[in-house]
């Protein structure tokens, strides 16, 4: 596999293939990261586009201190921000608990494993939801540890603060997460449904 | 290590993120505190949870949206690369694209400069630096005018020179009638000038300025030598050859200029000294043959003889004559100017509608545009040699402008580097 540093050289010199192997190489990431953040494809999805065009504009500012792909999540993160910021303004509106019990015991149950995939389908999609409840920087962190499974250097990178930060602001956000999913314990961690 | 303490460490106990010290003191205090491990337990189960969200595929097409965008990132960056790194015409030219008014000025500045520059160059020598006196006609003969007059007021200095002149001037005095002596007056160093004049006046009506041009040329002792009248389209104009002795001359032009509005004037003079001298001299020559011939004829025997010496006799005597003539003549071209007088009559306003002329209509329209056309080809080549002529003048103007082009390109070079 070539090494992103060398694929970023031949970007630099007008390689549009090189770039061409960069977007597939994290197109999958980026757009993970961005539709945990936001918590909806569509706007995944134009995010990721977004993200990518940056990288490719800003390219000639990219220094090598970092990664590419620290460089390349850390563009995405704060469009990311961006778009919640601007969200706040104008909220989306999410399921409701309530709703969400009443689809899951619509769920027709003929056959077994389509039905405990839709299920397990559901419940993820519900946590996604409690995780979208969570304030944007414990979210991003959580994303990035969890999701994504960087190092915490990485991510201290990608958003710009200490190890320190990182490490408080991850238990912060984990502990929040653990209290609000508590509330619904029986649906997210009552057998069957949760089996790692 | 208390379990609030402990309780901020668990989660970089799970990642493995804890030193040595930490993780032995969070892994003993776990081992006595059941509520601790219960935190850990559900810590750990909520990261499993999380871990647990699947891999959300992207939609499929994202990579091929993305490199579109991507190219056409690239093409605009590209434009503007590739602008921004051309040579310097293209640089000079796109900069004046972005300022119309600029370039159009710039091209009006350049065609101006081409102009002065292109035409003083063809003109003289030296072309920017000669200042173009308008017409050396006016000035000049206001200095003739002056110097011609003051040379009449002081007509006995001129004779008191010496040299061979004064002779020939007495030579002349005694061959010519009295005209001839105010020509020696009037002309300086004993040269002999035919002076002569042209005027070209505007009037309102002929006949009055006509009267008026009688009388003050007889006023002035001088005729009128010959006269031509023509009737053109609407108006009139005449034409007189006036005759007026050399003294009265400028006089005379001053005067005749008040009659109308002078369109056209020369005053010029010929230096006909040399002729003079030489056919004076030639007849002094056949004078003495004559006189030779008379002596052979006075002793002549025979008639053969004296037919002979007659022929030669007569043969000199013509000559004389002729020369004779020629001297008479220059002495009267000498003695009296000519001035010609052109009266035009200002052409009168229309006031009646005349037929339509369709003659030749077709034929004078294809001669009105092809000598357009021929003017304007003729025009365009002057032009470009005007612009050849200012082209160097143009590369050095060109060299500030080079400058800025060459100090702007290093700069972002050294930017991009």
């Amino acid at each position: 596999m070539v090494p992103d540093e060398v694929l970023v050289k031949e970007c630099r010199r007008g390689s549009r293939e090189a770039f061409a192997v960069l977007v597939e190489r994290y197109q999958a990431k980026i757009y993970n990261l961005t539709y945990r953040l936001l918590g909806n494809a569509d706007d995944a999805e134009e995010l990721t586009q977004e993200a990518f065009c940056r990288a490719f504009a800003k390219l000639g500012e990219f220094r090598g201190e970092a990664a590419f792909s620290t460089w390349l999540y850390r563009i995405a993160h704060n469009l990311c921000l961006d778009e919640l910021r601007r969200r706040q303004r104008r909220p989306v509106l999410s399921l409701s608990e309530h709703e969400m019990r009443r689809y899951l015991e619509e769920v027709p149950g003929e056959n077994p494993e389509a039905a405990e995939l839709c299920v397990r389908r559901a419940v993820l999609g519900r946590l996604q939801e409690v995780l979208a409840t969570l304030p944007p920087d414990q979210r991003t962190v959580l994303v990035l540890r969890d999701v994504q499974d960087l190092s915490y250097e990485e991510i201290a990178q990608i958003i710009g603060c200490s190890l320190g930060t990182v490490k408080s602001r991850l238990n912060r956000a984990r502990r929040a997460l653990r209290d609000k999913l508590s509330a619904e314990r029986e649906l997210f961690f009552s057998d069957g449904v949760y089996s790692g | 290590m208390d379990c609030r303490a402990v309780e901020e460490k668990l989660s970089a106990y799970l990642d493995g993120q804890l030193e040595a010290k930490e993780l032995k003191s969070v892994a003993i205090h776990l081992e006595t505190c059941p509520s601790c491990r219960a935190e850990l337990a559900s810590l750990k189960e909520t990261i499993d949870l999380v871990r647990s969200l699947e891999h959300v595929s992207p939609p499929p097409g994202l990579k091929d949206k993305i490199m579109g965008r991507v190219d056409e990132l690239a093409s605009v960056r590209n434009l503007k690369e590739s602008r921004e790194s051309r040579g310097f015409l293209p640089w000079l030219w796109c900069r004046l694209g972005r300022r119309p008014v600029l370039s159009v000025a710039a091209a009006a500045a350049v065609l101006v400069l081409a102009l002065a520059l292109g035409r003083g160059l063809l003109e003289g020598g030296t072309g920017v630096l000669r200042l173009n006196v308008p017409s050396a006609g006016a000035p000049q003969v206001a200095i003739d005018m002056k110097r011609a007059e003051k040379n009449s007021e002081e007509p006995n200095a001129t004779s008191a020179t010496g040299g061979r002149a004064p002779e020939t001037l007495i030579k002349s005095a005694e061959l010519g009638s009295a005209a001839t002596s105010t020509a020696r007056q009037a002309v300086p160093l004993g040269r002999k000038v035919v002076q002569t004049g042209r005027l070209v006046l505007l009037v309102e009506n002929l006949d009055p300025a006509t009267d008026e041009l009688v009388r003050l040329t007889q006023a002035r002792g001088g005729f009128i030598q010959n006269s031509f009248l023509k009737r053109g389209e609407g108006a009139r104009t005449a034409s007189y050859t006036l005759r007026v002795p050399v003294p009265a001359f400028v006089n005379l032009v001053q005067e005749l200029e008040k009659i109308g509005e002078v369109e056209q004037r020369e005053l010029g003079g010929q230096d006909v000294t040399e002729e003079y001298v030489d056919v004076e001299a030639r007849r002094r020559n056949l004078e003495r043959q004559e006189e030779r011939f008379l002596n052979i004829l006075a002793q002549a025997k025979t008639v053969d003889d004296v037919l002979k010496v007659e022929t030669q006799l007569e043969r000199v005597r013509g000559e004389i004559e002729s020369l004779t003539a020629r001297l008479k003549y220059l002495d009267n071209q000498v003695a009296l100017a000519t001035i010609t007088v052109e009266l035009k009559e200002r052409p009168r306003p229309v006031n009646t509608v005349r037929a339509f002329s369709a003659a030749n209509l077709g034929t004078r329209l294809r001669q009105a545009m092809l000598s357009s056309v021929n003017a304007l080809l003729e025009y365009a080549g002057q032009v470009l040699v005007w612009l050849a002529a200012a082209l160097p003048f143009l590369l050095v103007a060109l060299v500030p402008v080079a400058f800025v082009w060459w100090r702007k390109r290093r700069r972002r070079n050294k930017l991009r580097n």
